[in-house]
């Protein structure tokens, strides 16, 4: 075994062939397509797929692939799948609600086939630790005739990610490969092996007749689709993942995905190893029905072990009832179906199963007698969002706009759900706030604003904005322009100026955008100018009124947390603000309106600032109505310029 | 070798959860063990919970510890280690930093706070074997006050030695950190190791 880790500056992806290095399964996935000789990627982030593209990001220029974030995860989609039709391998990543976004291409995709191999990343999150839903993309693969794999850890994805490179090649048609929340972010040791040379640019050879999907030529490639298809579900009997584990039992657990690591954990903590067949599946979508039927035949009783969906099961089912095999087939009546497996939940199916009682610790868990008070997510001291929230408040009630529905969107500024702010009253999905918008402007008398971030107005707010002016759909819209896509952890977008590797390109203004599809009214306010940004929405919001059409206002500041990295970095001193307790007279606006984490009550009720979490945004002084909060030094000139990121 | 090692590690967003777990799994490779770190991140980079979930040993291994199968639980915010409490039993050995962030919802007055003896009472009916530190003090005086998680790290390598060779964690340490805080997280690593029991809180 290599150890790894002596130069705390290399990149865990550069290390050499037969290193055993700690991998996110994220990261495990991008080295196994930097051995399959990826030659392009295109994704767009979002939990937990995000380190899929940043890590190969950071290694492009050294393996010399291409690697874009793309404006969304159709045109990664569309972009990856275009460069395997020139023959060269590529992939495109997403969370399991961006393959929706893709859903169209994906279902094209299949009907054309590929060139070089190429591969759909599908990074899933049961539970929602991160998401809107937890949608079980396998169904994409039987909706699409695309072939689903899934890994149980990440060392199996390295490996795994190469096979389904090599079987979208042998095939000519795209592979989704499943991750999850638990594959994505959970880290194990990989053995990395050679990279081989690659292919980052080849070359499209016309053929209308396959590329392009008229009636005329869909038709025949559709009969085409359904031979390939039957060729990939024998396929799927051979695949080395695929792997049984006889012990002569009359009892056989099929699982697939995270479900094998459980599964041996509970069989282990039961004591009841060796003492049921296992079968163990990768390739999910198409189910292996040799193997399947091959296990089932020799067993009494089954159970099939699968994270959200009964997609496996209701395939062996299927099967077991064609073939005539009699065998009693379980799966969600002793699994849960709704929230991610873990050992606590499967322990209690896997042992009725295998006719064992539930250790102790199981059924009674140690339960804490006393309240635990929470930490709910919130905006971080200094956040642009928060002051932009408080502004458009003021500025409505400033207006007299009382009657207000807040169309909300995806993003960091979610959080403004909750209290104090409560600005986000639907939300749905990615672009979904400027949509919905346009609906309750024709269909209620209320007010209505549109709130967005900067990405997620790239992503699929710019069709929705265009159709509001179009049809003439009176609301404000609101985008919060923090320069970067936040919430995922900083990904530049078109805005942002430069790309996924570094590189300097040219803005595109989001003000030139809405003044280009006919915006009449377009402002741009800096939310840390709080009286200037409040003069500014009343202006636009009295825009809506008066023309019954849309106003667009951009509230244009970086991330506080970024360039408070930056200029931790760069070793620039952030002021800190203090209040004067003299003048302090309690009033509680700035700790109850604007929240700030680092500003909390004393028990006279005065304000208090936390010096460690103050990041110097100075709103709360421009909103104090006493002149109770100073900066603790004048901010420098370079405390100025570390806020012009981009 | 060992079979199975299992560390829940926690405490709120910003306090080096991640990096605790990394140097500790990255040292188990080196020992030649299979390892496996799940994380529950949710939203924590806003002030959020963090738990991190280590395990090691020989064999398959999934990434999250089940409820009373922690050797360790190691929290750096003593209020934090409440919400891990199912994962021990009477054989975890619990170590806790003295200190807390206060949550928002109590600072505007919504809930009570424990204190540090409420949460030393609930796992003491569990366990005897309860350390409790100031890590953040240690820490400051190592000259890196965010080095918290490394002053734990280094306790928990002293009571696990025969498991964790203090060698070999030492030198993860110093790989897995910026160059140019090596110094500082070392001198946090040996002050965490050399804890008596007289620097103990109890």
């Amino acid at each position: 075994m290599t150890f790894i880790g002596e130069f705390d500056l290399v990149h865990p992806l550069l290390y050499p062939p037969g290193s055993v290095v700690l991998l996110l399964g994220n990261e495990a996935i991008a080295r196994g397509a930097i051995e399959a000789g990826l030659g392009f990627a295109a994704a767009y982030p979002g939990t937990p797929s995000t380190e899929i593209l940043e890590s190969l990001a950071d290694v492009a220029e050294h393996y010399g692939f291409y690697v874009e974030w793309s404006v969304n995860e159709k045109v990664a989609f569309e972009s990856a799948y275009a460069a395997s039709l020139c023959g060269v391998r590529s992939l495109t990543a997403m969370k399991h609600v961006g393959l929706n976004v893709a859903a169209d291409a994906l279902m094209s995709s299949a009907y054309i086939g590929v060139e070089a191999g190429f591969l759909i990343v599908s990074a899933e999150d049961p539970d929602m630790w991160s998401s809107q839903n937890e949608q079980d993309n396998r169904y994409y693969g039987l909706h699409a005739y695309i072939p689903v794999f899934e890994a149980y850890s990440p060392w199996e994805a390295k490996e795994l990610v190469k096979y389904a490179f090599n079987f979208s090649e042998k095939f000519k048609h795209p592979v989704i490969f499943r991750s999850t929340t638990r594959v994505s972010h959970s880290s194990g040791p990989v053995k990395f092996d050679v990279v081989p040379s690659l292919k980052s640019t080849g070359r499209f050879v016309k053929d209308p007749s396959r590329f392009a999907l008229v009636p005329a030529h869909a038709r025949k490639l559709r009969v085409k689709l359904i031979e390939k298809w039957r060729s990939i579900c024998e396929e799927v009997n051979n695949s080395p993942f695929n792997k049984y584990i006889d012990n002569g039992s009359r009892r056989l657990i099929i699982c697939c995905g995270t479900g094998y690591g459980y599964l041996m954990d509970c069989l282990k903590i039961l004591g009841v190893e060796g003492k049921v067949n296992i079968l163990k599946i990768s390739t999910t979508v198409p189910a292996p029905r040799r193997l399947i039927l091959d296990a089932l035949g020799g067993c009494d009783v089954a159970l099939v072990i699968e994270e959200l969906e009964p997609i496996l099961e209701r395939d062996v089912k299927a099967m077991a009832f064609e073939e005539g095999v009699e065998c009693e087939i379980h799966g969600k009546d002793l699994i849960p179906l709704i929230g991610e497996l873990n050992i606590d939940k499967l322990i209690h199916g896997v042992a009725k199963f295998m006719d064992v009682p539930v250790p102790s610790n199981f059924l009674n868990p140690l339960k804490c007698n006393i309240e635990i008070p929470t930490r709910p997510p919130t905006l971080c001291s200094g956040c642009p969002h928060r002051a932009s929230f408080l502004e458009l408040k003021w500025a409505l009630a400033k207006s007299g706009v009382r009657d207000v529905i807040f169309a909300g969107d995806i993003g960091c500024y979610s959080l403004g759900v909750d209290e104090p702010f409560k600005v986000q009253d639907i939300m749905l999905e990615m672009g979904g706030g400027i949509g919905s918008a346009n609906g309750l402007a024709h269909a209620s008398n209320q007010f209505i604003v549109a709130i967005m971030g900067d990405s997620t107005f790239y992503h699929a707010c710019i069709p929705a904005l265009i159709n509001s002016v179009y049809n003439k759909s009176p609301m404000l819209v609101m985008v919060l322009d923090n320069r970067i896509t936040a919430m995922t952890g900083h990904q530049p977008h078109p805005g942002s100026g430069f790309t996924a590797t570094g590189a300097r390109v040219d803005e595109v203004k989001i003000e030139d955008i809405a003044r280009g599809v006919g915006v009449k009214c377009v402002e741009t306010i800096d939310p840390f100018n709080v009286k200037d940004s409040i003069d500014k929405l009343v202006k636009a919001i009295k825009f809506v009124l008066e023309n019954r059409t849309v106003a667009l206002v951009n509230s244009r500041r970086a991330c506080t947390l970024m360039v408070v990295s930056n200029a931790r970095r760069r070793g620039v001193r952030i002021p800190r603000y203090l209040v004067d307790l003299e003048l302090c007279r309690a009033c509680g606006i700035c700790y109850n309106q604007l929240s700030c984490p680092a500003i909390t009550p004393m028990p006279d009720k005065k304000a208090s600032i936390d010096p460690i979490l103050c990041f110097g945004c100075s709103v709360c002084m421009q909103i104090c109505p006493f002149n109770a909060i100073k900066p603790s030094e004048t901010p420098s000139k370079d405390w100025e310029e570390v806020w012009r990121v981009n | 070798m060992i079979n199975e090692f299992n560390v829940v590690v926690c405490g709120v967003g910003g306090q080096g959860i991640l990096t605790f777990s990394r140097i500790l799994a990255s040292a188990a490779v080196k020992l030649g063990y299979n390892v496996r770190v799940g994380e529950t991140l949710g939203m924590s980079q806003r002030g959020g919970i963090v738990q991190s979930f280590i395990r090691f040993g020989l064999g398959v291994l999934s990434p999250l510890i089940p409820v009373g199968g922690a050797d360790v639980v190691v929290s750096l915010d003593y209020i934090e280690a409440l919400r891990v409490f199912k994962y021990a039993s009477r054989d975890s050995t619990i170590i806790i930093n003295s200190n807390t962030i206060p949550p928002v919802s109590v600072l505007i007055g919504d809930g009570r706070m424990p204190s540090l003896s409420d949460v030393v009472k609930v796992y003491g009916e569990v366990t005897n074997k309860i350390y409790v530190l100031d890590a953040d003090g240690l820490a400051i005086k190592a000259g890196l006050p965010t080095a918290t998680n490394i002053v734990l790290l280094g306790f928990l390598c002293k009571l696990f030695q025969e498991i964790l060779p203090p060698n070999i964690l030492r030198d993860t340490v110093a790989e897995n950190v910026p160059s140019r805080y090596v110094r500082e997280n070392i001198l946090a690593f040996d002050l965490g190791f050399n804890v008596n029991k007289f620097d103990l809180g109890l």
